[in-house]
């Protein structure tokens, strides 16, 4: 009994904790009157013929696509919290984009996904969008989408003032969301902050509840001149870490249900296809059809740089068993490869150039120490949109 | 299905080999130790046997393994039939618990069996010397680049992590050795049973030590339900869940063997110890840490009072003397590469961030100091407290020097590192807080 109450005064001590720092924690308040925009008004083209009604973006096979609304001069200030309606599946990327009045640039910030269709997105506060948004007039306002696979319908977005209500709605959804699938993120393997950053991080606030509850159930059992039973604080503890532990259960649950939705059934092959990075799949494959039979070797070049740094060695996985190096090209290659070797030059590489009529992979003159190694002569095997593959001639 | 089933079987055969013969040899009273232990045991025995195979010229096939794991199996059930006793079923009387810990592991299973490799130093530095050595049917060699290129037409390979230990990635050769082929999926499965050892290892040892029933209940869920432990599980292939499990069973062993003085809990310590240096280089630091603990815990009582300043002039000597090799060798460190002694006080804010702000490990950070204070008022005089705060105190020390000290700090400012090597320590945090809290209320449960 003394656990139960200590954790109901632990509880209640704890919200009106937050509820008295609200105001600071999202900047200050806000008056006016909502602005609802429907759906069918961010391209013009209903789906049902009326310009009220909700809108039905179907995949085009772009790799981004985004639907905008102009908004006349809206003042940001006023509007602590936008209320989208929307019907979109958990494994969709998806971002709110608005056009700043004054720099015209188009900012984007990542959405995240909760039961329901309604998700209440907190625009005031410092640290969910940066200091892109809040403060500023906005011109346009719109979704967008990346790598949609299947239809979505957006029923309405709706600018609100704040209040105590969407305040405790958007916590709870920014708990509760699904954070989304990061599959080759390094973040759920090394635990780093996730991109979609909350106002309020739920583990302190459940730390303090926690020893707000044990302060509690010590004053209880002093009140009494007893010492608290461990069984009591046992219970308090448990009832803490449940509550935390659940936000990941959730979580869990949702992507076990798209990985499953994604996944099962599949041989590796297809799993790669159907992961993240389609296209260094596709160039993986045609480069594996387009070698002769037997083991050979291949340098991948690419550059320090993230993303070529991702792709060289995703290549190499996807390559082995061949016999694979992926030295840096900066500025020369520092192993050239022999004749009979085979050379993938990823299509954004900043040094090398591949001139397919001459037949060599060129790199800036001046910059090799050796002159003959400002070229290679080379036959193109494969020309895909990520890359080339080369044969080294003599 | 044949498949998932050949994967299972690989998993079973050196996990049964492995138990019974611990089993065997420790007698009743160790069930859930024999086989948390055994899996560790069986399935790194299992490394051994492929790499003596292929020294043999015998190539990778799975037939020397199953039967040397028969014979085990069979010399095991002949000397001592397996029987679990009362008492070991004794703490399964936390039932909700378990339950909780069941939907943990179904969801942790889930991912497992059916994302493909997924995780970044999964594929780019783990797994490619297992997809290679099956494709080739033996250990060909892993060299640097410079020398790959050197060695021309040969059959050689080159990946960034070539000097990593062979340990991993043999593990998931024999996956794909009894399935048949590399599956990115089922290679994985030993992660599960790794996941299930460690909790299984940390139940037993507690049980051992005479914890409560329901204390190791919730200890062992405390465990599952750790988020970064439950993804290394889930989204499998790194290094780290093992280097956890090895060290941990490592600790537990010698804890019970100061405790008890056990010579066969020893010879476990010695051999999860072990086990650590195949897995990763930083196993050689808590080899480092496992052997010291005993050696300064036997300290004799009337140089005691020399024991701390003695600590803190040797630590002085070994900072200095690294600080010379490094100012002669340009800035170079062992293992460390090129790294330049000095404080990094910018480690603070991604560690204090990652223990009390974001929820890699719940309250489990939180817990610490209360459960400290609680020690030290009542059981500062316990020698199982001694060890544990002695094996705690070095290995954070290790990690303090690195990432406080080292150029390494780079990889806890920008979250990539640090926190899988504070995975390798959490187990025995985990264990010593419920120790704590089981011994210090002590009076108001049954022992037993």
């Amino acid at each position: 009994m003394d656990a139960f109450v200590a954790l109901v005064a632990g509880a209640v001590v704890t919200l009106i904790f937050l509820l008295a720092a609200h105001p600071k924690l999202i900047g200050s308040r806000f008056a006016a009157e909502p602005v609802s925009i429907p759906g069918a008004a961010l391209d013009g083209s209903p789906a049902d013929g009326s310009s009220a009604g909700p809108l039905r973006v179907s995949p085009t096979g772009a790799p981004r696509q985004t639907v905008l609304v102009p908004v006349d001069a809206l003042d940001s200030r006023k509007y602590g919290y936008l209320r989208l309606r929307a019907r979109v599946p958990a494994d969709v990327t998806w971002f709110f984009l608005w056009r700043n009045q004054r720099s015209h640039d188009l900012h984007a910030a990542p959405l995240f996904h909760v039961p329901g269709d309604g998700l209440l997105l907190r625009l005031a506060g410092k640290s969910q969008w940066g200091d892109a948004l809040t403060g500023e007039k906005i011109e346009a306002v719109g979704i967008g989408f990346v790598n949609l696979r299947d239809s979505v319908t957006i029923e309405s977005l709706r600018l609100e003032p704040a209040s105590v209500r969407n305040f405790l709605s958007s916590l709870w959804q920014e708990w509760f969301g699904f954070e989304g699938e990061q599959p080759y993120s390094q973040n759920f393997i090394v635990g780093a902050p996730p991109d979609l950053r909350q106002l309020v991080k739920p583990l302190p606030v459940v730390g303090g509840w926690f020893f707000l509850s044990l302060a509690m159930l010590y004053g209880l059992a002093r009140f009494r001149r007893t010492q608290p039973l461990p069984p009591a604080v046992l219970l308090v503890f448990v009832a803490c870490w449940f509550s935390i532990d659940s936000r990941w259960q959730l979580d869990l649950l949702t992507q076990n249900r798209l990985t499953a939705a994604r996944y099962a059934g599949l041989n590796d092959a297809e799993k790669h296809a159907a992961g993240a990075h389609p296209e260094l799949v596709s160039f993986a494959r045609e480069i594996h059809a387009a070698l002769p039979a037997g083991m050979q070797t291949i340098h991948i070049f690419a550059q320090r740089k993230p993303e070529q740094r991702f792709s060289k060695l995703r290549l190499n996985w996807l390559l082995l068993p061949h016999q694979i190096s992926y030295s840096r090209i900066k500025p020369a290659p520092l192993y050239p490869p022999r004749p009979g070797e085979f050379v993938v030059v990823l299509r954004d590489h900043q040094f090398l150039r591949v001139d397919t009529d001459a037949g060599l992979l060129r790199w800036p003159a001046g910059t090799p120490a050796k002159p003959e190694s400002k070229s290679l002569r080379v036959t193109v095997l494969l020309d895909h949109p990520s890359g080339f593959l080369l044969r080294v001639e003599p | 299905m044949n498949e998932v089933l050949l994967a299972l079987v690989a998993v079973a055969i050196p996990w049964m080999a492995g138990a019974l013969c611990l089993r065997a040899w420790l007698g009743t009273g160790n069930g859930l130790v024999s086989v948390s232990y055994g899996y560790l045991l069986g399935i790194i025995s299992v490394t051994v046997v492929l790499r003596i195979q292929d020294a043999a010229g015998l190539g990778l096939t799975r037939w020397p393994v199953l039967a040397l794991a028969g014979l085990a199996c069979i010399a095991a059930i002949w000397k001592s039939p397996p029987r679990f006793s009362r008492a070991e079923a004794g703490w399964l009387v936390a039932l909700p618990l378990l339950a909780l810990i069941g939907l943990r592991l179904y969801s942790v299973a889930s991912e497992n069996l059916l994302s493909p490799l997924l995780q970044w130093d999964a594929w780019a530095a783990w797994a490619p010397k297992a997809k290679v050595w099956f494709a080739h049917g033996e250990l060909v060699p892993f060299v640097g680049e410079s020398e790959w290129w050197q060695r021309g037409p040969e059959t050689v390979y080159t990946i960034e992590a070539w000097y990593y230990p062979p340990a991993v990635p043999l593990v998931q050769v024999w996956q794909a050795i009894m399935v048949g082929r590399f599956d990115e999926a089922l290679v994985n499965l030993p992660w599960l049973f790794c996941l299930l050892a460690l909790v299984g290892g940390f139940a037993g040892q507690a049980r051992a030590l005479g914890v409560s029933a329901l204390h190791v209940a919730i200890g062992a869920w405390i465990l599952v339900s750790l988020p970064l432990l439950d993804s290394h599980a889930a989204w499998a292939g790194n290094a780290d869940l093992w280097m956890a499990t090895a060290f941990a069973l490592a600790a537990f062993a010698l804890y019970r063997w100061l405790h008890e003085g056990d010579w066969r809990q020893l010879v476990l310590a010695i051999l999860t110890a072990a086990i650590c240096t195949q897995i990763k280089v930083p196993g050689y630091a808590w080899v480092g840490c496992l052997a010291l603990t005993p050696i300064l815990l036997r300290f004799p009582v009337r140089y005691r009072r020399w024991l701390i300043p003695g600590l803190v002039g040797l630590t002085l000597l070994g900072v200095l003397s690294v600080a010379l090799y490094s100012a002669m060798n340009a800035g170079q460190l062992p293992f460390f590469g090129d790294s330049e002694l000095r404080f990094h006080p910018e480690s603070l804010r991604p560690f204090f961030y990652n223990f009390f702000i974001i929820d890699n490990w719940h309250l489990l950070w939180y817990l610490v100091p209360p459960l400290g204070w609680l020690a030290w008022r009542r059981l500062r005089n316990e020698s199982m407290l001694h060890a544990q705060a002695t094996l705690l105190g070095l290995a954070f020390s290790v990690i303090v020097f690195v990432y406080f000290f080292t150029s390494r700090a780079e990889v806890a400012v920008d979250f990539t590192q640090h926190n899988r090597a504070i995975l390798h320590l959490v187990p025995l945090l985990v264990f010593t807080l419920v120790w704590v809290w089981d011994r210090a209320t002590l009076a108001s449960h049954d022992p037993g």
